[in-house]
This record gives C-alpha cells, sequence and structure tokens, in this order.
C-alpha cells in the first residue's frame, strides 16, 4: 500500500469533514480496528528486518498525523457559535449588603451579668450540662427521699442510674471547691434542665448564673453589698432591695431576694402582682455540710452563694412577658435586641 | 397552704390588718402569694418551705404571727371525751414494724348520726381549699388543718372488729381508695389492714370500702404518725397527692397525734353525738427534745 498515496486521500477527506458525525467516520476510516493503520501495521511481520524498521517508522508518522489532524478538527468543531450579550453595569448603584447576625439577646444579658461580677473580682468557671447525682444533690445537702429534693424535679439519663442533666448550676460549686483552694471569688453561667411543662414562665430549659465566694471572715452583710451592686448596676441606680428569709437545703441562712418593682417603682402593678417587689434570686450563706463534703473546714471559712435565673433577669428588664419568646427564634422578636 | 384571718384569731389577738399581716409573714419566710377577701374573711395562700413542717397548721403560723406581733399563743386544752365507765372495750392493735409507724392511735365512737356539716364549718374548710363530705369527714379534716396532725375515720361497721394491723402490703394485694382508683400495691407500701385486708394506704388515703357514709353509726378513729421515707415512696409509687400524705412525709409532731384525737372526738360527740367506747395507744408518745448549740459568737462572725 502506498503510503504517499494516503497522505494525499487524508488531505482531501479532512476537507468535508463538517460535523462530529463525519469525523467519527474518518477517525474509523484511518484509525478504526479495521482502519488504514491496522491494515499497514499488520503487514509488518511480513516484511524483512531491513524494511521492517524503515516501514514502521513511516507507519507511525502516519499514525501521528491522523491523531494532530483529528484532534484539530475536533477542536473546530467544538468552538461554540460566538454570542454577542449586550452589557448593562450601573456602577453607581450600591451593592447588596450581607446582614449581619448579632448576639441573642440572653447571651448579651448573661455576658452583662458576668461583666458585673468580673469587675467585682469574680472569675467565671463552667462545668458539664450532665452531672453526678451526688455533685447536684448530695454534695449540696441536699439528702436522698428528703422533701428539699421535690423542689429539683429532674431528667435523669436512661440506663445510668447516677447521670442526670443538673437542674441547677450548683454543682458547679463542688466542683469548683474540691479542685480549688480559697480564696474563690466565681460566676458559673450556664444552662440547666427540669421536667417542667412549657408555659409562659416555665420551659424544660433555661440558664442560671452561680455565684459564691469562699474566704476567711465572709458575712451576711458582704452578701448584701455584692447583690447590692449588681442589682443596681443591671436595674438602675434607684432600685431597692430587699431579703426575705427562705430555705434552700445549701445555705444557711438563707433568702430570697427582691428588688423593688421596675414598673410600678413599689407601688404595685400586674408584673409585680400589686405586691410592690420583685423576686430576682436566692442567696445565703454556704452551709458548713456543704463545706465538709468538698474539704474545707467550715470552722476557718464562711462563704456567700447565689443562683438566678437568666431569663427571669433579662425578662424583667426588657418587660419580656413569655420565656418561650427566647427559644422560638423569630428574627422579628431577636432584631429587637 | 391556705388560712384565714379569722381562723387565726382563735389562737392569737391580731391587731393589725391582713395586708400588714401578709407583709409580716412575707418577711418572717412565711411568704404569702396570695392575699384574697371571702366571705368576710381573708384568705391568705402560703409558700411554706420544707424545713418548716411546723408550719403546716393553723396553729403553727399562729405560734409564729404571736411571735411576730409579741401576743400570746392561745390553744385550748381539749377536754376529754365522755365517756361512760365500764363500757369502754379493749381493741387490738398490731404494729408490725416500729420504723414504719411509731405511733398508732384508735379510738371507737359509737352511734354516730352522720350528716351534713354546720354552715361554719362547711364555710372554714371551703376557704382553705378543701370540700366538705359530712360531719364526720369535716371533723377530722378541721383538725388536720387546725393541728396539722392528719386523722382518718372508719366506718368500723365495714371491717374485721378484731382489730387492725399496720404492716407493709403484699405484692398480690389491690385496695379500691376513696377516689375510686384501684390501687396495685407492693411490699414497700405500708397500709392499715383489718385479719383480711387491706384498708387504708397508711398516711396517704383511706380505703372507699371503709370509708364513713350517711350509713355509717360507729366508727375507729385513727391518729398516728408514719416514717416519712415510706409515705414518700408511697406516695410517689402510686401518684397520689394528699394533705395527710404531705404532712407526714414532713415530719408530723408526736405530741399532737393525742391531742388530735381528742379534738376530733370531742367535736364529733358535740355535732354528730355518740359514746366514747374505746381507745388504745400502740408506740412511743413523747418524742425525746433534741438540743441545739448555738455560739453568739459565731452568729456575730456572719453578721
Amino acid at each position: 500500500m502506498d503510503i504517499e498515496a494516503i497522505y494525499l486521500e487524508i488531505e482531501a477527506d479532512i476537507q468535508n469533514v463538517n460535523s462530529r458525525e463525519a469525523l467519527e467516520l474518518f477517525r474509523l476510516k484511518y484509525l478504526g480496528r479495521k482502519g488504514a493503520v491496522a491494515e499497514l501495521t499488520s503487514i509488518i511481520p511480513t516484511l524483512s528486518k531491513e524494511e521492517r524498521a524503515a516501514f514502521g517508522q513511516k507507519v507511525n508518522s502516519l499514525k501521528n498525523k491522523l491523531s494532530e489532524v483529528v484532534g484539530e478538527k475536533e477542536k473546530l468543531l467544538n468552538v461554540q457559535p460566538e454570542t454577542k450579550i449586550k452589557v448593562s453595569c450601573d456602577l453607581g448603584m450600591p451593592g447588596i449588603a450581607q446582614e449581619l447576625g448579632q448576639l441573642h439577646p440572653l447571651t448579651q444579658v448573661l455576658d452583662e451579668i458576668c461583666a458585673i461580677f468580673n469587675r467585682m473580682g469574680f472569675s467565671v468557671v463552667e462545668g458539664p450540662e450532665i452531672e453526678t447525682e451526688y455533685n447536684n444533690f448530695t454534695g449540696l445537702n441536699i439528702p436522698l427521699e428528703h422533701p428539699s429534693r421535690e423542689a429539683f424535679d429532674t431528667f435523669y439519663l436512661k440506663d445510668y442510674a447516677k447521670l442526670l442533666l443538673r437542674s441547677h448550676t450548683s454543682p458547679v460549686q463542688v466542683r469548683a471547691m474540691k479542685e480549688r483552694k480559697p480564696p474563690l471569688a466565681i460566676v458559673v453561667p450556664g444552662r440547666v434542665y427540669r421536667p417542667d411543662a412549657v408555659d409562659a414562665s416555665h420551659s424544660f430549659m433555661f440558664h442560671q448564673v452561680e455565684g459564691f465566694l469562699v474566704d476567711e471572715n465572709i458575712r451576711f452583710s458582704d452578701l448584701k453589698g455584692v447583690l447590692g451592686v449588681f442589682a443596681k448596676a443591671v436595674f438602675g441606680k434607684d432600685i431597692k432591695m430587699r431579703f426575705r428569709p427562705h430555705f434552700f437545703p445549701f445555705t444557711e441562712p438563707s433568702a430570697e431576694v427582691d428588688i423593688s418593682c421596675i414598673i410600678c417603682k413599689g407601688q404595685g402593678c400586674s408584673v409585680c402582682g400589686k405586691k410592690g417587689w420583685l423576686e430576682i434570686l436566692g442567696a445565703g450563706l454556704i452551709h458548713p455540710q456543704v463545706f465538709k463534703q468538698v474539704g474545707i473546714d467550715p470552722k476557718k471559712y464562711t462563704g456567700f452563694a447565689f443562683g438566678m435565673g437568666v431569663e427571669r433577669i433579662a425578662m424583667l428588664k426588657y418587660g419580656i412577658n413569655d420565656i418561650r419568646l427566647f427559644f422560638e427564634n423569630d428574627l422579628r422578636f431577636l432584631k429587637q435586641f | 397552704m391556705k388560712v384565714t384571718y379569722n381562723w387565726l384569731k382563735d389562737f392569737v389577738d391580731i391587731k393589725i390588718t391582713a395586708p400588714q399581716l401578709a407583709d409580716k409573714l412575707t418577711m418572717a419566710g412565711l411568704e404569702v402569694v396570695s392575699l384574697q377577701e371571702k366571705e368576710g374573711d381573708f384568705v391568705f395562700e402560703i409558700e411554706i418551705t420544707s424545713n418548716r413542717p411546723d408550719w403546716l397548721s393553723l396553729v403553727g403560723i399562729a405560734r409564729e404571727v404571736a411571735a411576730l406581733t409579741g401576743r400570746k399563743l392561745k390553744v385550748p386544752q381539749a377536754k376529754s371525751a365522755k365517756y361512760t365507765a365500764g363500757s369502754m372495750q379493749p381493741l387490738a392493735i398490731q404494729v408490725e414494724d416500729k420504723k414504719d409507724c411509731p405511733l398508732y392511735t384508735a379510738r371507737i365512737i359509737k352511734d354516730v348520726k352522720v350528716a351534713p356539716s354546720p354552715v361554719w364549718l362547711k364555710k372554714r374548710l371551703e376557704l382553705v381549699g378543701c370540700r366538705s363530705v359530712n360531719n364526720i369527714v369535716d371533723i377530722t379534716n378541721y383538725v388536720l388543718f387546725e393541728l396539722g396532725e392528719p386523722l382518718h375515720a372508719f366506718d368500723l361497721a365495714k371491717l374485721n372488729p378484731e382489730g387492725v394491723i399496720i404492716r407493709r402490703a403484699k405484692n398480690s394485694e389491690k385496695l379500691l381508695t376513696i377516689d375510686g382508683e384501684n390501687r396495685q400495691l407492693n411490699s414497700n407500701i405500708l397500709v392499715i389492714a383489718d385479719r383480711e385486708k387491706p384498708i387504708a394506704l397508711a398516711g396517704v388515703m383511706g380505703g372507699k370500702d371503709t370509708e364513713v357514709t350517711t350509713g355509717t353509726k360507729d366508727i375507729l378513729l385513727e391518729s398516728a404518725v408514719f416514717n416519712p421515707v415510706i409515705i414518700r415512696r408511697a406516695r410517689q409509687a402510686l401518684g397520689i397527692q394528699s394533705e395527710a400524705s404531705y404532712r407526714f412525709e414532713r415530719g408530723v409532731d408526736l405530741a399532737s397525734v393525742e391531742k388530735a384525737s381528742l379534738k376530733a372526738a370531742r367535736s364529733i360527740q358535740e355535732l354528730a353525738g355518740g359514746n366514747q367506747v374505746g381507745y388504745q395507744v400502740k408506740g412511743v408518745t413523747k418524742a425525746q427534745a433534741k438540743n441545739i448549740g448555738l455560739e453568739i459568737s459565731k452568729v456575730k462572725k456572719i453578721q
């Protein structure tokens, strides 16, 4: 077969290729399994040794040439017809701004509370939301099968009798007092869980801030001073505060702390139930039994502790009447803070 | 817990108004969560903390009012119930475990006339949130609210007269309680039983079959103290809340048991007639007084 003649044939054939289908037929004719190149290759073994090398080289360059021709044609056929778009751009138009997120109102209030205590020398410590039965109850002088447990309905973990979702942030007291030595001044922000039916003032999950101070010669008057600074910082300078005797198993004496109603200024309104006072937190001097449980000598050290609901503080501060609003994450609500 | 202004006045002279009293109580740790004027009286709803079971009665709160206002507490001594000498009959009380029931008393009063309560009694009970049933049941409730000692009256004719046993229930036993529920019992639950069957959930609720009804003539009046933990477990296991279990769980004064029984017997005789024919006490009647040391120097150190 005359290789030179094939070259000429190729030249002629490629001119007539105008579509991909035609190109495929062209490729098969020359490079296919029964194409010209394959035919030439098949006669190589029949040639004498001397002829083989030269003939082989010729076939190879023919093959390369074909690949080149097919490749070029393919490129030509693949080019999309040029479309013409009229580009208009108003460089004076303002851009589309990306909306900025912001801190959740509860985070804002939580940060504010912690910042106030930070300024008084308290450091922030956190603890796990899954707690041991001991840290949540026994270590805090809340014995098993005692009526004082009634106030703390609790979610227990399935299959783990001694583990629960903490029902208050007080277990961090036990943890911190075991790990560190007095003097201690700590605030503990965090989530707590209680199996309460959800309504305007209850949620199965809410936030607390716990605080405690342990040193020699800590008195009830120190507690009053610290909480006075706190209440005035959050609710304003004119706020009045009162301590009502109460009972908590982990403090003695214990008190509930009220502020004068921020809506009616103590005159009596629907928010304070005509009492003129709003309860904001519980507090007291740490029970000697709690000190004994964590290995602090109650003869040497005294201390106070307090705990407050963050939602409650936020609701009073902003006049919000439904706790569910915090957790529905309706942007119309969140954007107001 | 609810108390009324006029009822408190039975035990202490109050010279301040109801709202002033509410404020004083709140600032003493008895938080008045609501004060309502009702039928010429004032109803105080007070939140009682779990460390103060001594406040779970009218007298207990009156004691606090007396201290807060500098007045004397007047608790009239209950006169002994009338009985005819020689007519007292023995009654067997068997307490299986003293730890479950340190004191049990039973009084038998015969020939009572069960009828609706007088208006004053109905009104007082209703003001503190208790439904009136009949004079006998109302008196037991009245004494419960007044002295803090829960009482129960059984219809004597409906139980085996040989006596009562305070024992743990058997796992196979059941009891229809006065709220109409059929309760499956177990050995963690303390019951009052006659020779045959349980007749009441001790310290929690009476049984339907032995309750006092209009046809009742003779009654067995129970006044007792039960182990707080046993009552708590039974209440949790069965899911029943009652005025009785609420008090027994927190602790009832041993000394009030006989007082309450006597006071109720006397009131029953006044309002429903009847003769007392038996009284039996089983257990310890005097509580050991505890000394609590308090160092004034320590109090000053934490002020």
